[in-house]
């Protein structure tokens, strides 16, 4: 029996020594497999009121020198390192012109982090449209609990503002959005723009709740069931 | 209705050629002699004081004023006749100058008439080049036109398997992150259950170890 304790405590160590190795294998793919996560925001708002070139500006960090009008959507993607985690922000960044939208719409919806409204500065209707993105926008199930900015683009074109900021602000405040009055086309605002989806990152990284969100896909819609975390540690 | 009005004209044209012709010189006879007769008339009145028996001398005397009358007459027409010649000449010199002139003008609107006829032959020409040009132009915008119709329908066709393309993309990335979302959501929840099972046995392990760890001596 002597002999047998050490032996059976030397199988016993191995076995927890095992236990120990095993487990801090898995915990080590644990973290390998937990990738970075993503951040998905939809830029809708009319036609031509610089959607491309906004997130273009963000994710490529130059102004194009040419676009055309968007058919369905563009992918853009960045990943940004907020307080050491590393995110990717997927950029949707939707066609404006109904014709080339059609059948997409309920894709551009579906699990959606954040959603940006773009309207022309110089064009009053781009921004009298502002309210029938919003009903689409609600009448696709986003939750209110989505963070939403505004922006208003095309700012380096002094002359021709058409929607001042008062009225722009007061729209935001009513909707609960926060506004951003910028230019993808001069390199001075240039991190203005950052700052917009830069900002919606922190917002979105503070919602731990995200990651944990009940994902109901019986009707292909989601629906948040946790409260966004109260200790919001955003930088913005 | 027009014919027997011209026939009939023409008839009456011909009645009184035929019946005013054969006349015209007995007319000027007729004529000389009242002038001859008003003549004598005024001779024998002026002579009626003088004589009133006409002799022989009387009657001679008679044709030679009828004589010089008529001479008289003859200076004036002849006089007349110059005159008369001296303007045709003018007038004929005259004629001549304008169809001197008459000629020139006809050439140089000869010559005119020659190269607006080549121009207008030229023109003609054109005129046909250009009509085939224009053939072949509206033959070629047809087809280009066609060419567009089909051109603008593969747009369409490429714009619907495009927007296709971006639907099946979108919902690709959807369910990618979806996934990941789910993923990521069990991995925590993994890792908090191994964190705490972790705990568990190490704090299980160290009463245990304790216990068994055989005395030094």
């Amino acid at each position: 029996m002597a002999n047998e304790f050490p032996v059976s405590r030397e199988g016993t160590a191995n076995s927890r020594h095992a236990n120990l190795t095993s487990s801090l294998d898995l915990s080590t793919s644990l973290d390998h497999s937990v990738q970075t996560r993503i951040f998905k925001i939809i830029v809708i708002g009319d036609s031509n009121v610089g959607k491309t070139c906004l997130t273009f500006r963000f994710t490529g960090g130059a102004f194009p020198c040419k676009t055309e009008a968007t058919i369905g959507v563009d992918f853009r993607e960045k990943a940004v390192e907020i307080e050491g985690e590393k995110i990717k922000v997927q950029v949707w960044d939707t066609a404006g012109q109904e014709r080339f939208r059609k059948s997409m719409v309920e894709h551009y919806y579906r699990n959606v982090h954040a959603v940006v409204f773009v309207y022309d500065v110089t064009k009053m209707a781009s921004f009298q449209n502002l309210k029938t993105w919003i009903q689409e926008c609600n009448g696709h199930g986003v939750s209110s609990s989505v963070p939403r900015v505004l922006v208003g683009n095309k700012c380096d074109l002094v002359e021709q503002i058409q929607v001042p900021s008062n009225t722009a602000l007061k729209f935001a405040d009513a909707h609960n959005m926060l506004l951003f009055e910028t230019s993808a086309k001069d390199p001075k605002e240039s991190q203005n723009v950052d700052s917009i989806f830069m900002c919606l990152a922190c917002r979105l990284k503070a919602q731990k709740y995200l990651i944990y969100r009940d994902v109901e896909r019986e009707d292909g819609r989601v629906r948040l069931k946790h409260q966004p975390d109260p200790k919001s540690n955003c930088p913005c | 209705m027009e014919s027997w009005k011209s026939h009939v004209r023409a008839e009456l044209f011909h009645r009184d050629c035929r019946q005013r012709d054969p006349f015209s010189g007995l007319f000027e006879k007729v004529s000389r002699l009242e002038e001859m007769l008003t003549l004598h008339m005024k001779l024998s009145s002026s002579d009626k004081g003088s004589s009133r028996c006409p002799d022989e001398g009387g009657i001679l005397h008679l044709r030679v004023n009828e004589l010089e009358f008529l001479n008289q007459q003859l200076k004036q027409k002849i006089s007349d006749l110059t005159s008369n010649i001296y303007l045709k000449e003018a007038e004929l010199q005259y004629c001549h100058s304008q169809v001197a002139r008459y000629r020139t003008e006809a050439v140089v609107l000869a010559q005119g008439a020659s190269s607006l006829k080549a121009g207008l032959e030229e023109y003609e020409y054109q005129l046909e080049c250009q009509s085939k040009e224009l053939t072949a132009l509206r033959l070629e915008h047809s087809s280009l036109r066609e060419e567009l119709t089909a051109a603008n329908l593969q747009n369409e066709q490429l714009l619907e398997r495009w927007l296709e393309e971006k639907k099946e993309e979108a919902e690709r990335i959807n369910k990618y992150n979806a996934t990941q979302e789910r993923w990521q959501r069990l991995a925590g929840r993994l890792k908090k259950r191994h964190r705490v099972r972790s705990r568990t046995a190490c704090a299980a392990d160290k009463p245990t170890e304790s216990k068994t760890e055989p005395p030094s001596s």
